[in-house]
């Protein structure tokens, strides 16, 4: 057993290959990878448009604990909807990816390299997902409350505060990838070779 | 000849709804360094699942496999994919090449896994195509290549990292006939003039043409193993079985 430890370098797969990879991936499943970019931006805009509006109606009447804290409940809601969304879609997408993960495995890809792919590509879709719902849901929120309430007390609101809601979107967005990734990914890693090969669609 | 390849008593048994099925039972076979040895049998008989036990890619409920005298139930997970990437090459019936890969990114695919620089992958999986004789299809993606051409993109993935055992699950039977035989051609001519170990299953009987020796699989059990020599039957006299797959 020795032997084998000594003389068997164990395999790799570098982080710019393993980014490479899940873009391709990615780019070759164009209509999956929408629907769930497209779902992400689309909770993070309502995140987003909750939180501009929040900011908004706090400036204008003051009460800002109690109003934020409605809003953040919401935020929640729409939150897990979207995680389970995400994970219910990364499922599908590596049931569709059995046979390709069976021949990585099979070529000398580990279960860690395998996942590495999948975070990746959920990493690049929460970044997009996330920066256009991010800055889909302030302009919503503003325009919205620009109408109802007038421009002043958007103005009102510091940019800083804004600037907050966005970032927050976007991170939360790329989080929210992750989060709904990990198990579709791990599941699909810890198949044996020989079970990813056999399936068929 | 020292073996490369040897099962002893290796046994296979699945679970199928709430059923223990055998698959394979008291397997026994030595495979010598730089043979090329054909495993036939019907379909159902365990071919895929014995090759997938001397790659690697399953274990044996019972019995050991041993490459190069190793004990593959004995390694970790991740010698057993060292060993996967580095001593064995695979080609499947179906070919399996990864779709939004290139020719060319598919046969340097194994090379990233053994740690080979982009220079090195790149000059390899040229030459290895160029080998395979699809030096003008470096940059086809699978999907804009014939069967016959994405079989020979396998075979040159499966050389990939210079592996001493070439395992052929079927390689022919989604071919032709005419690409079917280039393709047992191209794996004999591998076998001898790089030395490699070829295990190759198949129920295609033109096989035995190429073959050093021809291991008979019925039942999940070798019912014989005989010489090329020995078989008296010929690939034309058998012709009208080919398109059996």
């Amino acid at each position: 057993m020795k032997e084998a430890t000594t003389s068997q370098r164990a395999t790799t797969f570098p982080i710019i290959q393993a980014l490479k990879f899940g873009w391709e991936d990615m780019m070759a499943r164009g209509t999956r990878s929408r629907i769930i970019a497209f779902s992400i931006l689309l909770s993070v805009t309502f995140m987003v448009f909750l939180s501009v509006m929040a900011s908004i109606f706090a400036a204008m009447t003051g009460e800002i604990a109690t109003v934020q804290t409605h809003y953040f409940l919401m935020e929640i809601i729409a939150l897990l909807v979207c995680l389970v969304g995400v994970t219910n879609t990364m499922l599908m997408s590596v049931t569709e990816r059995f046979k390709e993960i069976g021949t990585m495995k099979c070529l000398g890809a580990r279960d860690t390299h395998v996942v590495l792919v999948f975070l990746f590509e959920a990493l690049i879709l929460g970044a997009l997902g996330g920066s256009g719902g991010a800055l889909t849901g302030l302009a919503v929120g503003a325009v919205v409350s620009g109408l109802q309430v007038g421009w002043t007390i958007v103005m009102q609101v510091p940019l800083q505060e804004y600037v907050t809601h966005v970032l927050r979107g976007v991170v939360t967005a790329v989080l929210l990838g992750q989060l709904g990734s990990l198990y579709p990914a791990y599941y699909v890693a810890r198949l044996r070779p020989v079970e990813a090969l056999r399936h068929e669609l | 000849m020292t073996s490369i390849v040897e099962t002893i008593e290796v046994s296979k048994e699945y679970t199928l709804r709430n059923e223990r099925v055998r698959a394979l039972e008291g397997i026994n076979l030595r495979v010598k360094r730089g043979e090329y040895i054909s495993i036939l049998g019907p379909s159902g008989s365990g071919k895929t699942t014995l090759l997938n036990l001397i790659g690697g890619l399953d274990l044996p409920s019972g019995g050991r496999v041993l490459i190069e005298n190793k004990d593959l139930s004995r390694m970790s997970q991740t010698e057993r994919t060292s060993i996967r990437c580095q001593k064995i090459g695979y080609i499947f019936q179906t070919f399996n090449l990864i779709d939004f890969l290139s020719a060319l990114d598919n046969v340097a695919l194994p090379m990233i896994f053994a740690g080979k620089s982009k220079k090195e992958r790149e000059a390899r999986a040229k030459d290895l195509l160029k080998l395979v004789g699809l030096s003008d299809r470096l940059n086809h993606k699978p999907t804009e290549l014939s069967g016959g051409q994405q079989q020979r993109v396998a075979v040159a993935r499966a050389l990939a990292n210079s592996p001493s055992i070439i395992l052929a699950d079927e390689p022919t039977g989604n071919l032709d006939l005419a690409t079917g035989l280039a393709i047992v051609t191209l794996l004999y001519r591998l076998k001898t003039e790089m030395d490699t170990t070829v295990i190759c299953t198949t129920h295609d009987l033109k096989m035995i043409e190429v073959s050093d020796r021809i291991a008979w699989l019925e039942d999940g059990s070798i019912q014989r193993i005989e010489d090329r020599q020995g078989v008296t039957l010929t690939a034309a006299e058998l012709e009208p079985t080919d398109h059996k797959t």
